[in-house]
């Protein structure tokens, strides 16, 4: 009888769980499956009230149209030319930097790396104007160059996440690789990267979402409507009159789904990666 | 790992030279893709040129196929299309101000002669003289829109004017007769006040009768028809304390707070007003000509017509139009494009504007195509009215406009009068037109 009652209470905990969790999906997901449902519909319906969430027909020529009205080949390849040069150069730069801000031993070192937390303090709009200055000397504005470049010189929040994340591999491994006569680029090279993919993974799918989804760099460093991105397009539906939802809606789910897949299949790396670095002394 | 043969590793490698190598090869690696991805075609063409434009989709898309047009016609000249996304006026004062914007700019009257002011844009009398353009081909209204001063700033592709898009099945559900030629605001107040409706009984309206922008393009008409304006004619009295102007506003007001046929703030929320008249929730809304391309496909019958009128008529008008920037290395060329841009076959395919040249408007409307409205005469009877005249968009619009809209949110939200808000907004917008 007890046993019963114990299985009948945890069977209602977990009917109220689920029920809890499937609130908070539907609550989640819903924007999605609105921007889909938009993407769908003719331009009238979009307002429509009470709200048509399954449009009478389903336009996909609002997808063909989107391609028709602007390049977005070209944006798509422009976007993921920097995205991925992006996440490549702050993989590199920030993992090494961490490896030496963690492993190496030198004087200054915690300095440094304090120093490099401060610049966190800095708000991005501050250095906007002098930043934009010094690229327009060089010389780089319309080039991606102001977009990537700067990917290669590292950044504090993705060295101070990789740093904590390697100070957390024990030290054992490196002298056991040293005493196997490995090179401090070995270690960093064998030992940490090889330990660290989670945390890399994380700082590669932050750095890769942000580089795809940046929009005010963009804005001001590329002129040329050939070498524009995705999110440049995209604020090209929302006109100076009036916006065209249902395109805006189609742009932007293509403009998602590869982020989404990224999300999907490194999703497991991912929350490793901030669980990692969030516990263990 | 540490079983791994550390013979692989040679020991007596500097860890610096090996990770300096690695850095060098990827760095180099890098510049490679990147070269080969800003890398030019056309190399022959010697002159480029730099087109910085925004619009509607359908309008950047028309003009990138102007400028493959245009190179074909010139083919030492290679047009770089430089698309803006967000606030034009801030992208291209951002270009300007650093000594980087494009030589040809799409321009409107709002920005125009602050750009002008600011000695920034090419003055094209000399040029026109030169070849002979005719600019009486033009609508008065759209040279109001690129002349200040005595000078002329750029060449007109397109206007707008405001008209009343009013939804004919909600007219025909409550009987109410449709906007007829030279009605007046009495008319127009008796129509709103029959057609707003709280369909189910809730005590909240559900379609209002009427709308009407607060922003100087809405409110403006009325006081012109108030036989009223901003500022006197040398742009140095702030003129809105007059009881003319302040019976306009006041009207405006009365429509949301006293009458309640307009939609306040709150009703309209963050909802765009053109997509509640398309989804039926505004029965009578003035809107740019460009409403029409948003209505395409709407599920009611609907149709256009003059503002109403007062003392008189009175509209504002939006111009569209191409400016040369004064540090163009290849002012001939630009003067080129624009000319083609304004003057030849592109100016037939002006969408979702009214062209600016008379003969070209006037035979797109009376075309008929689908898409226009039935009563589309009346949108050339506008474009031709004396009354329609380019808002004082002046060189310091933006300062004086931002003090402008802060004074009158008061009057708009409904907590503040008319009068009080117009006389804290006069000696503010007087000191910024003295400076």
């Amino acid at each position: 009888m007890r046993r019963g009652s114990h299985k009948l209470s945890r069977r209602l905990f977990l009917l109220l769980l689920y029920a809890v969790l499937t609130a908070g999906a539907v609550v989640m997901v819903a924007p999605f499956l609105w921007m889909v449902s938009t993407s769908l519909k003719a331009p009238h319906e979009t307002f429509m009230l009470p709200p048509i969430w399954i449009p009478e027909d389903f336009r996909f020529e609002n997808y063909a149209e989107v391609f028709d009205r602007l390049p977005f080949f070209r944006f798509l390849l422009n976007t993921a030319t920097i995205a991925g040069l992006v996440t490549f150069g702050v993989l590199l730069s920030c993992s090494l930097t961490a490896f030496a801000l963690s492993r190496l031993r030198f004087r200054g070192r915690d300095l440094v790396f304090y120093i490099l937390l401060a610049t966190m303090i800095i708000p991005a709009p501050v250095t906007l104007v002098p930043i934009f200055a010094i690229m327009r000397r060089l010389e780089w504005t319309n080039t991606f160059l102001p977009l990537v470049v700067p990917a290669f010189f590292g950044g504090a929040f993705p060295v101070f996440l990789l740093r904590q994340f390697f100070m957390r591999i024990p030290r054992d491994l490196d002298e056991a690789a040293v005493m196997d006569g490995c090179s401090a680029f070995g270690i960093y090279w064998r030992v940490i990267l090889p330990l660290g993919k989670p945390a890399l993974a994380t700082i590669g799918l932050i750095s890769f979402m942000g580089a795809w989804n940046d929009f005010f760099g963009p804005l001001i460093y590329l002129y040329s409507i050939k070498k524009q991105t995705l999110t440049l397009g995209l604020a090209t539906f929302q006109g100076y009159y009036a916006t065209d939802w249902h395109l805006l809606m189609a742009a932007t789910v293509i403009v998602t789904l590869p982020i989404l897949l990224a999300f999907l299949f490194s999703q497991r790396f991912f929350v490793e990666g901030i669980t990692m670095t969030g516990i263990k002394g | 790992m540490n079983h791994r043969d550390p013979r692989r590793q040679s020991p007596h490698r500097p860890a610096g030279r090996c990770l300096a190598g690695v850095v060098a090869r990827l760095l180099a690696g890098v510049a490679v893709l990147l070269v080969a991805a800003c890398g030019g075609e056309d190399e022959d063409r010697r002159i480029e040129l730099r087109w910085g434009l925004w619009g509607t989709p359908e309008a950047v898309q028309n003009q990138r196929r102007f400028a493959r047009d245009f190179m074909r016609l010139h083919p030492n000249v290679r047009v770089e299309i430089e698309p803006v996304a967000g606030d034009v006026t801030v992208a291209f004062s951002m270009r300007l101000a650093g000594g980087d914007a494009p030589d040809v700019l799409y321009a409107g009257n709002w920005f125009l002669f602050e750009f002008a002011d600011k000695g920034t844009l090419l003055p094209l009398d000399d040029l026109i003289a030169r070849d002979g353009i005719d600019m009486g081909q033009f609508f008065d209204s759209a040279l109001s829109g690129i002349q200040w001063d005595g000078a002329t700033y750029a060449l007109p592709e397109a206007i707008n004017v405001e008209m009343l898009f009013y939804n004919q099945d909600i007219f025909d559900r409550y009987g109410v007769p449709y906007p007829e030629p030279g009605w007046t605001w009495d008319d127009y107040l008796e129509k709103a006040r029959r057609l707003t409706q709280d369909t189910d009984g809730d005590g909240r309206t559900d379609i209002w009768g009427c709308y009407v922008w607060t922003w100087i393009p809405g409110f403006l008409p009325f006081m012109l028809q108030n036989e009223s304006n901003m500022f006197d004619d040398d742009f140095r009295r702030f003129t809105m304390d007059d009881p003319r102007a302040i019976e306009a506003l006041q009207f405006i007001q009365d429509l949301i707070f006293r009458y309640r046929v307009a939609p306040g703030r709150q009703a309209l929320q963050s909802q765009l007003s053109i997509d509640m008249f398309a989804s039926g929730r505004i029965a009578m809304g003035s809107f740019g000509y460009w409403g029409v391309r948003e209505l395409q496909g709407a599920p009611f019958r609907w149709d256009v017509a003059e503002l109403p009128r007062r003392r008189t008529t009175g509209n504002v008008v939006h111009v569209h139009s191409f400016a040369i920037n004064r540090e163009t290395e290849h002012p001939e060329e630009a003067w080129e494009l624009i000319k083609y841009l304004t003057l030849d076959e592109p100016a037939r395919e002006v969408v979702y504007l009214i062209p600016a040249q008379k003969r070209i408007a006037a035979e797109m409307i009376r075309a008929g195509n689908e898409g226009m409205p039935a009563n589309a005469e009346a949108i050339l009877a506008t474009a031709t009215d004396p009354n329609t005249v380019s808002p004082p968009f002046g060189p310091r619009f933006g300062e004086y406009s931002s003090v402008l809209g802060l004074e009158l949110d008061g009057v708009w939200l409904g907590k503040v009068s008319v009068e009080e808000a117009v006389r804290k907004a006069k000696p503010q917008i007087e000191l910024i037109l003295s400076e």
